[in-house]
């Protein structure tokens, strides 16, 4: 009992001590992100002024950075999803750690994708025009709908578990921090008292959502993709766009959160609880969804290259040999067959190993979705030459805005909400298991199963 | 030089009688003329036929090209518009197919032109077109499948959002819930925060 | 009330958001009138039947306008007529390949389809199917996403990427779908098939400007079509002359015919290639013009 209680006890301090501490780095590494993100907004109040003419886009290369970066947002944003609703529809223990990260990941990567259409948008002035004259048969407000809907859940799904904590935070952070967050807790945790009946409720509405958000999640990447495939473009013209880009999604959201999870482990010193076990298995995670994507880059290029129509010679030239050799061999290779040998050999299938594969796919899938859009607008539809696209300095800095603000949201939220599930992952402890161990896996050694109770 | 001059006059009367016009074209070499209702309804389609005889001996003319014209004006043009053109078959008849459009009374030249002679052979057939006037385009693009529209989409976004409602309807029950009588602080800090 | 009632309350607000797909109609009706605006009436043969523009193109009379030595006409006086920008060329002569190595001209005006891709994408229905069978463009509605322009796979439409360089005048005109001056910077474009003129009775700027009268403007309702010179039935027409549609497997179903040919009628040799590049004659007169590439 007693040693519970310590473990406890210092789950709770790992939990409370990025809200009560605030160190110098962090104010540097904030204040970094906010220039970013000023240097963003003042190349966007540029564009605004002139027009879109100040980007690299012309009439026929129309997409570029923005969707990219979009299409890239919205993917990263299926981390939420499988961690924590596909791990807890299963029963995945070994996910408590981590669950609240990817579900904040989710929240603000939708948050930041959306931001990025609105920044595509020639007239943003007219963005209500989507919601007054909207039309149900258009693949645009189909990604309004679902992402919409997605957020929504996302959020309901992000606070839900997140209510003990809450209630946790109002009881302990009493006195040690200002007023306003005290309140904050205090409404946020909506008179959190324990009782069986609010377990219930609260179980209840978990089950519910774990089960709705992942036909949400699917949905959304699906709908992203057919802006593509809705069109009678040579690149874009294939059935299995939605699939392949769910696949990618969560691909993606993988690695982000392999990438978010180092790096909160190492600043708030989270080495108790997210163990090299976590990143073991988030990395097969990956591996078994690079594999899914080989498979889907062999579906979609073998079938289209054994035919030959019309474009898709000239997309193959330009896509493996020529103007986009870099960019899809980079992806193949580095984002696809590296990280998926990084994990499979033991030498490498160390924390250090899996978060540079993750860092790697991140890289791939972002190239991956820009020559999805670029090459795919650059295959001529009537005999004139093609075009070049090359971005300016207006759309690079809105997007290193963009992923600064994604940096900078989760920032803030570390310093303001629970960053680990502490009832989830003390539930996880209390439960009479194996005797715990050293978080290291011995080299080589197969992983345990995931109901397996060690820290 | 009475007799001369009754000579002369007879030859005009006799020369001016042979070309006179009239429903049929009499020419020197040919004769045109147009079969076909003089009474059709919008949207039925006709057949016209022309039938050439020669001049002498009226047998029919086979291999010869006729021409259908109509008059009409469209974007600021006036002029004869071609129908089509029909070569004779072997019993001196050219066919062509003539849908009417338009309500009211039209009129179609039949045109044959004599291989050396300057003038064409016209002839004239008026008729009469009844029938209300109604779309005779129609696009062909798109499949009508029932059930297949945006109500569905429609019902499957309502339903969705209606599960939504539902859990912050539990959100509300946590915050409405009564709370349990205190049985001490250890107890209760361990119920808040993970006993389930 | 209890935990039960108020259950039993949001229970029955949730069938309350069935009915939200009717509140954007509710908020159309009370912010404006009519789904679209600015465009004239429908345009009817005389016993009223709506008009069905169409345009058959006959290649065999077109060469680019080498013959005349000038950029393609019909370009200039669509340019002309609308103001057009730089480089919008809403109507452009393409230079393909045939097979043995000739190439011909072909005039590309927005194909007008009646399956149109663009239509079926665009979020705001800005960009719509007419009675008479066009796709006009309302630039005050349209939100600039593009998405039109991924979908046309003719290459149609132009985007005003910036404020784009016309003359003074053009910004005296009454705005409508069917004569899109002025432009409007952030918004799509296209080939209107001058729907207004028609309606007039008066043929469009390319069909009136062609040299060799090779574009013929009609109404598949009446089965007419004239090119400025002379009268043809269209049905006939385009039956007895092979005509063929550009992309015709897509499923687009344009509106737009193309009679087969390089301009041997009017005395085009097939191996004479290359044509005079569009200009445009307002850069120069408007001050600060800045353009760009396509």
């Amino acid at each position: 009992m007693e040693a519970v209680t310590t473990a406890r006890e210092r789950l709770e301090r790992a939990a409370l001590a990025p809200v009560t501490g605030t160190s110098r780095w962090y104010y540097a590494w904030v204040a970094f992100l906010l220039m970013v993100i000023a240097w963003g907004v003042y190349a966007y109040s540029r564009q605004l002024h002139d027009g879109l003419i100040v980007t690299g886009m012309r009439d026929r290369i129309s997409w570029g950075l923005y969707i990219t970066t979009f299409v890239f947002f919205i993917g990263i944003s299926h981390a939420g999803t499988l961690i924590s609703a596909i791990l807890r529809v299963s029963q995945a223990r070994w996910r408590t750690p981590i669950t609240r990260m990817a579900e904040f990941i989710t929240v603000v990567a939708l948050c930041c994708g959306a931001l990025f259409v609105i920044i595509d948008l020639g007239r943003p002035d007219r963005v209500l025009n989507v919601i007054i004259y909207g039309r149900w048969q258009s693949p645009i407000i189909w990604d309004v709908l679902a992402i919409t809907t997605y957020l929504t859940a996302s959020i309901a799904y992000l606070f839900l578990p997140m209510i003990p904590d809450l209630a946790l935070f109002r009881d302990r952070l009493a006195g040690r921090v200002a007023g306003w967050r005290i309140r904050l807790y205090d409404l946020l945790s909506v008179r959190w008292q324990g009782t069986a009946a609010q377990w219930r409720y609260m179980g209840g509405a978990i089950t519910t959502a774990m089960i709705l958000i992942i036909p949400i999640a699917v949905s959304v990447h699906t709908v992203v993709s057919w802006i593509f495939a809705m069109t009678l473009r040579e690149p874009w013209n294939s059935t299995i766009f939605g699939a392949f880009f769910v696949a990618g999604a969560i691909f993606s959201g993988i690695a982000t959160l392999i990438v978010v999870m180092a790096v909160l482990r190492k600043v708030y010193h989270l080495e108790e609880y997210i163990t090299e076990k976590h990143f073991v298995y988030l990395g097969y995670l990956m591996a078994a969804f690079a594999l899914i994507m080989i498979y889907g880059n062999i579906s979609e290029y073998l079938t289209t290259g054994y035919k030959m129509e019309e474009g898709a010679e000239f997309h193959f030239r330009q896509l493996f040999l020529e103007q986009f050799a870099g960019f899809y061999w980079f992806y193949l290779i580095g984002g696809l067959v590296v990280p998926g040998l990084l994990i499979l050999l033991p030498w490498t299938r160390n924390i250090w190993g899996i978060v540079a594969a993750a860092l790697l796919v991140d890289a791939a899938m972002w190239v991956e979705r820009y020559f999805i859009v670029v090459a795919g607008f650059r295959v001529p539809l009537m005999p004139y030459k093609p075009s070049v696209y090359a971005p300016t300095w207006v759309e690079l800095s809105v997007m290193a805005a963009g992923f600064a603000l994604f940096a900078l949201l989760i920032t803030l939220f570390v310093k303001v909400f629970p960053i680990l599930a502490v009832w989830e992952v003390a539930e996880d402890l209390e439960t009479p298991e194996l005797a715990p161990e050293a978080g290291r896996l011995p080299s080589g050694a197969a992983p345990e199963p995931a109901g397996g109770g060690s820290r | 030089m009475k007799y001369a001059v009754t000579a002369l006059l007879l030859a005009v009367v006799v020369g001016t009688a042979m070309f006179a016009p009239g429903g049929t074209a009499d020419a020197s070499h040919a004769t045109l003329k147009v079969m076909a209702p003089a009474n059709l309804t919008a949207g039925d389609s006709v057949d016209i036929q022309a039938v050439l005889n020669s001049a002498h001996g009226g047998e029919a003319v086979p291999g010869a090209t006729i021409s259908f014209y109509m008059d009409g004006s469209f974007g600021g043009v006036e002029g004869k518009v071609l129908l089509g053109q029909a070569i004779t078959d072997k019993d001196g008849v050219a066919h062509l197919s003539y849908l009417p459009r338009t309500a009211g009374e039209h009129q179609v030249h039949v045109e044959y032109l004599t291989p050396g002679e300057g003038e064409p052979e016209v002839a004239t057939w008026s008729h009469d077109v009844s029938g209300a006037p109604h779309q005779f385009y129609q696009s062909t693009a798109g499949v009508q499948i029932p059930g297949l529209n945006v109500w569905l989409l429609m019902a499957v976004l309502a339903a969705v959002w209606a599960i939504l409602l539902s859990v912050a309807v539990r959100v509300i029950a946590i915050a409405g819930a009564e709370p349990e009588p205190v049985a001490g602080a250890p107890a209760s800090r361990s119920r808040a925060t993970g006993d389930w | 009330m209890g935990r039960r009632g108020v259950l039993r309350l949001l229970g029955v607000g949730a069938l309350g958001i069935a009915p939200l797909p009717i509140l954007p109609s509710l908020l159309r009706s009370a912010l404006s009138g009519k789904l679209v605006r600015s465009r004239g009436p429908v345009a009817r043969t005389p016993d009223g039947r709506i008009r069905q523009w169409s345009m058959v193109i006959d290649l065999r009379r077109c060469d680019g306008c080498q013959s005349v030595g000038l950029p393609p006409q019909c370009t200039a006086a669509c340019i002309e007529g609308h103001f057009g920008p730089e480089p919008m060329e809403w109507i452009q002569v393409f230079e393909g390949d045939l097979p043995g190595g000739g190439t011909q001209f072909i005039p590309t005006p927005c194909q007008q389809c009646q399956n149109p891709p663009c239509v079926n994408v665009c979020p705001v229905a800005a960009t719509f199917s007419t009675p008479e069978g066009t796709v006009l463009i309302d630039q005050e509605r349209c939100i600039g996403c593009r998405i039109c322009m991924a979908a046309c796979p003719y290459d149609r439409r132009f985007f005003n990427w910036g404020k784009a360089p016309v003359p003074p005048e053009s910004l005296m005109a009454d705005y409508s779908a069917e004569h899109q001056v002025p432009t409007r910077r952030g918004t799509v474009m296209k080939c209107d098939f001058c729907p207004d003129m028609m309606r007039d009775g008066v043929l469009p700027y390319c069909v009136q400007a062609c040299p060799n009268n090779a574009i013929y403007y009609g109404d598949l309702e009446e089965d007419v079509a004239s090119n400025g010179d002379e009268i043809i039935v269209v049905s006939r027409f385009l039956s007895e002359n092979q005509a063929y549609r550009i992309k015709e497997d897509l499923g687009t179903k344009p509106r737009v015919y193309y009679i087969p040919g390089h301009g041997e009628a009017v005395g085009r040799d097939v191996f004479k290639k290359g044509r005079l590049p569009t200009r445009w004659p307002w850069v120069e007169t408007v001050k600060g013009a800045r353009t760009w590439k396509r």
